[in-house]
């Protein structure tokens, strides 16, 4: 390849003559696939007698040939699937080229041609190392080690890529080559960083934050072992604690933004948060699943943890003075004082500075600041959607801070909870006396949200409990009212925390609620929010329930109002709760609520679709209209105009390639197919757009399972007669049976489907019944699990109970009889449902009960059907029993109300959800089969087969048997005598119950 | 002396208006049908300025990646650039740090300007308030209506004076636009004006580096 050729085509690239320059991307992509391209590209780049921009646009060409034609030796698909379109990949000696001297391009490169090479030899590195490349970390140390800190710059960018393609890998086995790379590179690293620290430069500075990445990305799914030993981790600490101690070095921008951005900032900001990694990982030594996290996490108590604390708690008290701290830095230390709080090992050092922690750092930062304030004059919409939003968790130091709050009550309370709740009490007591003029009303909100966090703790602290009352009466009670509307939102708040209370005075509480309900009219938007959001919870005392219900029109009106100024889920989740309690009363406010929240549906959807917070309260809003419907579920005669209301947000939710929400969408036609009188004409134009959804993801098939079967078994005579829509049903389980690929899951439901179709259409179906069992054979030889085998010979069994002479005539003519029959015995007693229970025996009654052209195998095997169907039924019984005692068993159960279970002080938190490293150690690809062949519980569905008592029928035959045939009743009766025994006792208690149910 | 000629990048997701931006300019030559840019189209603006004419090649990229063509090699030698996100799309304005980073990468410390395009529409969901990317990254920043040529003129002056050294230096002739086709509230762009310059006093939120 010419050279020349390339330099001259890449500066034509950069040419502002629209053809000049198209001509030229066109040849050069056609060079991509030519041998030798890759390597000029890098040639060209590495060269410093090339133009810059000419550079750069070969090291920009350079990293995306990597992306798209450098392809791993192993990997045949990929290389194949590129072949295929006529290109081809990199080859074996371009390979080799581009290994030997990227690292020197690397190196000498000026950092805007570096950075895209960087990426270019990050992505090669991940295909190569180290197999294909085992000259690389030789090279690699050979830089590191040398004077020139070109070199050594470029090696450590080197380290610090290589390391990046193993951060989020967690396996032991994968992470070799890292642990290599560790091993061969970090004792010289942790040298320059011994000697980088000694300086004052700015480049120094940028080398620092360098290695401290290379720490980060090798250490972040998992310590090697080089690292872990203590001679060298105790240096690492060491220096690290250091660049956090040390005064940062002169140069400093005076611009405040520009501030934290400082290079030395950025040093300080990384060591906090690998000190809060650390902790997070390695901090419970019990929950670490191998020995060497075991041994590396006591090292990390015993050695680091201490000191490190004792710093970020310095870093922490030095804000007091109004000093200079990051925001990130504040999350990160904070962070790691929680994690002391938790920790058993950590707490009793903490212990002593709580009360000075919590007066000095954490009190102020939950304070309502001089920001927030701002925000919420500003732009109150804004501010509320910060309030809820969940990122802010993850970085802002107020939401740290109430975090540790909240474990400090909860959790070591014993110690904590008097000065903190003296210090809240005596400052609300101050703001009680003070003349407005003197209040301090940013410090109520604080007061007010170490109250409300603490909440679970004082209900059930016997000597908080008593005082409560009192305390909410007068010291909440009056922010409801407060000048200051962000006091009236954290009066509604906290107030609405609180639902659980008990009061001596019932009256106390519904002056609380009507303060809340007249919150609801506030002038400023988040009062109303929030004065919303309470009444979730607060309609849950028993107290609220009549003062809501007589305002219930207005309220419903209001909520509605907010909800047109406001995006917000958890006002849809509140509308939700009220139209939950208030189910019985719903009649009369369905239509307009169903309308409403359909108007506020599809305004979402028109907007905009990629907005995760509408997107959420559009699903709030379909769950919020199954919430009416189903609230309305006994009223069938309310359908049909809410139908008509509802149809277009249907059509928005089956729309194609929109799967968001397709699911809720599919929910409400389910309810509306199931409790409407019938099925209206406009339902069934949606029967094939369910159809083309299904078409689109066979997946779908899960949900549109329940509506497919009420319109098949509610609405039989249209499914068979209005449209095509017998073919399209068919079509389906066609589709889904016979591609294996198909998941499990989705053969099930296709079975059921034609179930449906063959149970409810006994006599319509002739001509489909042969296809139908031929399909259900034809994949039964290839199933191998019993829950799918089970249900394809249902299909079979159904097509029986359907006609039996018909289908054993079907089945004589294609030599299935004997062979089926041996396998669906087989399978009786691995049936999973009562409905297959049922059905066998009522199947094998119909065949034993055949009067003409009796076949042969039924002839022959009567007395193993009559001793099977004895059995099954048996079985049947006994499994209904379970259920019912089941049933019962969960009316009993009553929540508890959690207990007091503070710890010692030596106690570690148990988290429900740990957060150690033992979660992301574990193989990725060796996860558990997710399917259960755990017996399934039967849906509450309906079927023609609820009309036949499949006992009494068979207690029937036996008694006719015992007749007309008693060498059979004899040869059957010998061997299950019992069981009939047992058969008969157990109808017979069965009549007696119902009995007993129709006169009560 | 010929006049001055700039590469300017315009780079921003796809359909945040970027190709109309340009064609508001009448001196331009441009096609008139719409169709998402493929590649790059390079179109020359001129301005006239008191320190004489200058004229921005203005690189119009594409926003949406299958149409990308050389992509970030579009931005070689650039020597201003100017990131559009759209205000009633919030996505347009997350995606801006990565145009950013991708443009810095390649051009270095170059002027930009961050424009938010579409104020007229009534439905803004990206409000002046959290519009703080440009502080952090020191940028300029400008409510813009490519369909209504509000503020049309203001990036291209910012840049011209920035590349020029000369801080008071004044387009002479407002530039030939195409006729409006929409109408702003001025009171209400005003206030959000006016929320814009004092926010640039404001606190920064933090960052997020490198993860």
């Amino acid at each position: 390849m010419d050279v020349q050729q390339v330099i001259y085509l890449l500066s034509c690239g950069l040419s502002s003559n629209n053809q000049e320059r198209t001509s030229s991307e066109k040849a050069l992509s056609a060079l991509q696939n030519q041998p030798n391209y890759c390597v000029a590209l890098l040639q060209i780049a590495g060269n410093n007698e090339v133009p810059e921009q000419y550079r750069q646009i070969a090291a920009i060409m350079f990293k995306r040939h990597t992306q798209s034609h450098w392809i791993a030796e192993q990997d045949d698909e990929a290389r194949g699937e590129i072949t295929e379109v006529g290109e081809s990949y990199t080859n074996d000696a371009d390979r080799t080229w581009v290994r030997t001297h990227i690292v020197d391009a690397l190196t000498y490169t000026p950092s805007r041609v570096q950075s895209q090479l960087g990426v270019g030899f990050k992505n090669i590195a991940r295909l190569e190392w180290p197999n294909a490349w085992p000259e690389l970390l030789p090279q690699i140390l050979n830089n590191l080690v040398s004077k020139d800190a070109l070199k050594t710059h470029g090696a450590l960018l080197a380290v610090r890529l290589l390391a990046r393609n193993y951060q989020y890998i967690p396996q032991v086995k994968r992470r070799i080559p890292l642990e290599n790379l560790v091993n061969t590179t970090f004792p010289i690293v942790l040298q320059l960083l011994q000697s980088l620290s000694q300086l004052q430069t700015e480049a120094a500075g940028h080398m620092i934050l360098l290695i401290l990445k290379c720490f980060w990305s090798s250490s972040n799914f998992g310590m090697p072992t080089h690292l872990a030993g203590e001679s060298v981790m105790v240096q690492w600490m060491t220096e690290m604690l250091k660049l956090l101690e040390a005064p940062i070095p002169p140069g400093e921008p005076a611009d405040e933004d520009m501030r934290k951005d400082f290079v030395w900032w950025k040093c300080k900001r990384w060591v906090v948060k690998i000190f809060d990694r650390l902790f997070n990982r390695y901090g419970e030594t019990k929950q670490l699943p191998t020995k060497d996290g075991r041994d590396f996490s006591r090292q990390f108590l015993k050695l680091y943890a201490p000191r490190l604390l004792e710093t970020s708690m310095r870093i922490l008290f030095s804000m007091k003075n109004g000093n200079y701290l990051p925001s990130r830095i504040q999350y990160s230390c904070l962070s790691f004082v929680n994690h002391a709080v938790r920790n058993q090992v950590m707490y009793p050092m903490l212990k002593p500075h709580v009360d000075a922690l919590f007066k000095e750092v954490l009190f102020p930062l939950v304070c309502f600041s001089n920001a927030d304030m701002e925000l919420w004059n500003d732009d109150p919409e804004e501010y509320l959607r910060k309030e809820f939003d969940i990122e802010e968790d993850f970085y802002s130091p107020k939401s740290a801070a109430s975090l540790i709050i909240i474990d400090l009550g909860r959790n070591r309370g014993k110690n904590h909870l008097n000065p903190m709740m003296s210090f809240v009490g005596m400052s609300m007591m101050r703001y009680l006396q003070a003349t407005e003029k003197e209040r301090n009303p940013q410090e109520k909100d604080g007061c007010m949200a170490v109250i409300g966090e603490l909440e679970d703790k004082l209900r059930i602290t016997p000597s908080y409990q008593s005082q409560l009352e009192n305390l909410i009466i007068q010291h909440i009670y009056p922010e409801f009212t407060s000048p200051h509307p962000w006091l009236r939102a954290k009066a509604c708040w906290i107030f609405g925390k609180y639902y659980k209370m008990e009061w001596s005075n019932s009256d106390n509480f519904k002056t609380g609620l009507r303060q809340v309900l007249t919150c609801i009219r506030d002038p400023e938007l988040p009062v109303r929010v929030r004065a919303v959001m309470a009444l979730q919870f607060l309609i849950q005392n028993p107290v609220s329930t009549e003062e809501i219900r007589n305002i219930l029109p207005q309220l419903l009106e209001e909520i509605f109002k907010i909800m047109g100024e406001i995006d917000n889920d958890e006002l849809v989740v509140t509308l939700r709760t009220i139209i939950d309690h208030f189910s019985e009363e719903m009649g009369p406010y369905s239509l307009g609520l169903c309308q409403k929240l359909s108007q506020i549906f599809i305004k979402i959807c028109n907007e905009n679709n990629d907005e995760d917070d509408s997107a959420i309260t559009a699903l709030e809003c379909l769950g919020a209209i199954q919430t009416i419907l189903e609230a309305i579920s006994g009223r069938p005669e309310l359908y049909p105009p809410i139908e008509e209301v509802l149809y277009p947000l249907l059509q928005v939710t089956l729309q194609p390639d929109l799967a968001d929400f397709f699911e809720e969408g599919v929910k409400i036609i389910t309810f509306i197919t199931y409790f409407s009188n019938e099925i209206s004409p406009r339902m069934w134009s949606l029967f094939p757009v369910l159809h083309d959804r299904f078409q689109e993801c066979s997946d779908f098939i899960q949900d549109i399972l329940n509506p497919l079967d009420n319109y098949i078994s509610r609405s039989t005579e249209t499914f068979l007669t209005a449209g095509p829509y017998l073919p399209m049903v068919s079509e389906m389980y066609k589709k889904l049976i016979l591609n294996t690929d198909e998941s499990e899951s989705n053969c099930l439901d296709a079975c059921k489907l034609i179930e449906a179709v063959i149970l409810n259409c006994r006599g319509r179906v002739d001509q489909f019944i042969e296809p139908y069992c031929q399909i259900a054979l034809a994949r039964l030889v290839k199933a191998k699990k019993d829950n799918l085998r089970c249900l394809l010979i249902g299909i079979v069994v159904n097509s029986i109970y359907y006609n039996p002479a018909f289908t054993l005539d079907i089945m004589n003519r294609n030599n299935w009889t004997q062979q089926f029959f041996t396998v669906w015995f087989q399978h009786i007693p691995k049936l999973p449902r009562t409905h297959d229970k049922k059905l066998t025996i009522l199947t094998l009654l119909s065949l034993m009960t055949m009067t003409e052209n009796i076949p042969e195998v039924v002839r022959v095997a009567s007395i193993q059907m009559l001793e099977t169907a004895i059995l099954t039924c048996h079985d049947l019984l006994r499994h209904k029993q379970i259920i019912a005692e089941a049933e019962e068993e969960d009316d009993d159960f009553e929540d508890n109300d959690p207990t007091d279970q503070e710890l010692d002080d030596t106690q570690p938190i148990q988290d429900e959800e740990p957060t150690g490293v033992q979660e992301l150690t574990g193989e990725d690809d060796d996860f558990d089969d997710w399917d259960d062949d755990e017996f399934e519980e039967d849906e509450e569905v309906t079927t023609p087969l609820d009309n036949f008592d499949e006992t009494a029928m068979l207690l029937e035959f036996v008694k006719r048997v015992q007749r007309e045939n008693f060498a059979l009743y004899d040869s059957v009766l010998k061997k299950n005598g019992a069981v009939i025994t047992r058969l008969n006792e157990l109808e017979a208690r069965k009549c007696v119950c119902e009995a007993h149910k129709i006169e009560t | 002396m010929a006049a001055p000629n700039l590469k300017l990048v315009l780079v921003g997701d796809g359909g945040t208006g970027k190709t109309t931006f340009v064609k508001r300019h009448l001196t331009g030559e441009f096609e008139k049908k719409y169709i998402a840019t493929l590649g790059v189209e390079v179109h020359p603006l001129g301005f006239h300025t008191t320190r004489g004419p200058i004229t921005f090649n203005v690189w119009d990229t594409a926003g949406q990646e299958k149409f990308g063509g050389l992509r970030d090699a579009y931005y070689i030698q650039g020597q201003a650039a100017i990131i559009m996100f759209d205000v009633t799309a919030r996505m347009t304005y997350k995606n801006v740090p990565n145009w950013h980073r991708d443009l810095v990468r390649v051009c270095g410390e170059v002027p930009i300007v961050l424009c938010g395009n579409k104020v007229d529409v009534k439905d803004r969901k990206v409000k002046p308030k959290q519009i703080t990317f440009h502080r952090k990254k020191n940028l300029q920043y400008y409510d813009i209506s490519a369909k209504s040529n509000y503020n049309f003129e203001k990036p291209f002056l910012y840049l011209a004076r920035k590349l020029t050294g000369d801080a008071s230096l004044e387009l002479v002739a407002a530039p030939a636009l195409a006729p409006s086709e929409a109408t702003i509230d001025l009171n209400e762009q005003a206030k959000n004006e006016a929320i814009i310059a004092e926010s640039l006093n404001a606190p920064l939120p933090e960052e997020d580096d490198d993860l």
